[in-house]
């Protein structure tokens, strides 16, 4: 008999399309999420503001890097901070991003607490410079280094789609790129199905499908701050959902 | 003993969303799911299966009326997807071989996974009339465990006289071909079945379909797995559902 579970695991995330009215392309997030700025800001003069008051974000703030750094650059982040390990809750909190003065061009940092609700931006220190930012949410298993030794998707076509995907993201620290004028680009994906299936990757109302990768073995550092997002592209205007009862299913390791 | 998920070391619980189809009547599925087609076919000539390039990432499987005298060979043709190399093929084939004289019911399934529409057609031997369709399971990476339990929960998002949460061992026993209507895939549990009367669901009220103490073994190295059915034969029975698979690798 053998007890493989501590060395092989599962973790499953179920989702649906989205119900909305007025978006043209829909995307969404599964086991985490990115909600980025749409451009940038050098926090100066005066704080900028990012979020949504008494929006339950629960995510880490974080920054690209978009020029060469003169200075040491200090960005205190201010607002309502969440310690999911001790339970607390902390109304005006703060924190310091501290970005040597080395640094390169496209840099990622991010806050080691977590925010709710609004929070605020300044630079507190050197001289200013662009960045890009947004929230963070990613699954890291307990904060622990485990490593993905593959995926399944699964779901139901409930509406034609030609143009969605799937995107297995490995958030981390490098690999970033600062886009002027826009949100930043994550790390090149682990996965993304458009790719993988080049041809058959269309939705159709009504069809099951599923795409699966047992292929990988990637060394995810929960306990530094990396995880696992999985993004999802509805392709389709308006409130059309194509994807219903979906499900993305990751294959753990605790060893390589 | 009582298996409580959660409760007994080795136990690990394994789930998955599910929700109706947006449809008046139909099929849905949770941890994998069956497209089968409505009636059987011989194949020759040749027919194309499933929509092109819908994602289907499953195998082609056949359940045959009996093998004739002298082995029949089918072919299918598609674009293959390998989820342990990472490996698209287009144009690949794989032959299936009904064996001279098989009994009828007899469960045939290619290795490889197909994505797209495929198409099947006899290469060699006697007419024999199969169901057919696609099948992708929940196989736990292909090890062989055992199944202690289940649990569906759902909210009724609306009322439907003829539910049924259906649970399926996919295996290569326990099929049987229907002339004229889709294969019946090997029946584990069914709700309507335990359930007897009180198995209807009503809008906004919750259900739960759950049965412990199970000690079914899944060989995943011979191609088994689960599958859940979710019945509906009205409008959206079946909101928010959770199917939590009790599993024991071993």
């Amino acid at each position: 008999m053998t007890y493989q579970f501590n060395l092989k695991s599962r973790e499953n995330f179920g989702f649906d399309s989205l119900v909305v009215d007025a978006e043209t392309w829909d995307t969404f997030y599964v086991g985490g999420y990115y909600d980025f700025f749409d451009g940038n800001d050098d926090f100066s003069p005066g704080a900028v503001s990012f979020g949504t008051a008494n929006s339950p974000y629960g995510a880490h703030l974080l920054v690209v890097q978009g020029e060469a750094l003169v200075d040491e650059v200090t960005l205190k982040v201010s607002g309502t901070s969440w310690n999911d390990e001790t339970g607390v809750r902390t109304a005006g909190d703060d924190e310091d991003i501290v970005i040597g003065s080395a640094s390169p061009v496209n840099s990622y940092y991010q806050t080691t607490k977590k925010w709710i609700g609004t929070v605020t931006i300044q630079t507190a220190g050197g001289t200013a410079k662009n960045f890009n930012y947004g929230w963070c949410e990613y699954f890291n298993k307990q904060k622990h280094q485990f490593w993905l030794k593959g995926f399944r998707l699964t779901c139901y076509g409930d509406y034609s789609s030609t143009s969605g995907d799937f995107v297995v993201r490995h958030h981390k620290a490098t690999g970033w790129t600062y886009n002027a004028g826009a949100a930043p680009t994550p790390p090149t994906p682990l996965g993304r199905f458009t790719t993988d299936y080049s041809t058959e990757n269309d939705v159709h109302d009504g069809d099951h499908f599923s795409w699966e990768d047992q292929s990988l073995s990637v060394q995810i550092d929960g306990h530094d701050s990396e995880g696992l997002i999985f993004e999802v592209y509805e392709g389709v205007a308006g409130g059309d959902r194509p994807y219903i009862a979906g499900n993305i299913e990751y294959s753990l390791s605790t060893s390589a | 003993m009582t298996y409580r998920f959660g409760c007994l070391v080795g136990i690990t619980p394994i789930s998955f969303s599910f929700a109706s189809l947006d449809v008046g009547s139909g099929t849905n599925y949770a941890a994998g799911y069956y497209k089968h087609a409505d009636v059987p076919n011989e194949f020759n000539p040749l027919i194309n299966f499933g929509t092109a390039d819908n994602p289907y990432g499953a195998h082609l499987f056949l359940v045959s009326a009996g093998g004739g005298v002298g082995d029949t060979v089918i072919k299918v043709t598609g674009t293959s997807w390998s989820t342990t190399t990472h490996t698209r093929s287009a144009v690949d084939s794989e032959n299936i071989t009904i064996v001279s004289g098989e009994a009828a019911n007899t469960f045939h399934r290619t290795t490889k996974d197909w994505i797209g529409a495929v198409s099947i057609e006899l290469q060699s031997g006697p007419d024999v009339l199969c169901n057919y369709g696609f099948c992708n399971t929940w196989t736990n990476l292909g090890r062989a465990w055992t199944l202690k339990g289940f649990r569906a929960t759902w909210q009724g998002d609306g009322n439907d006289a003829g539910t049924d949460v259906v649970l399926y061992h996919q295996k290569s026993t326990g099929w049987t071909y229907n002339a004229g209507a889709p294969a019946d895939p090997p029946l584990l549990y069914s709700m309507q079945t335990d359930y007897n009367t009180e198995y209807e669901s009503h809008n906004d009220e919750f259900g739960c379909y759950s049965r412990e103490g199970l000690s079914v073994v899944v060989d995943a190295s011979l191609g088994e797995g689960i599958v859940a059915a979710l019945v509906q034969s009205g409008s959206r029975p079946f909101g928010n559902g959770t199917l939590m698979l009790g599993v024991f690798n071993g």
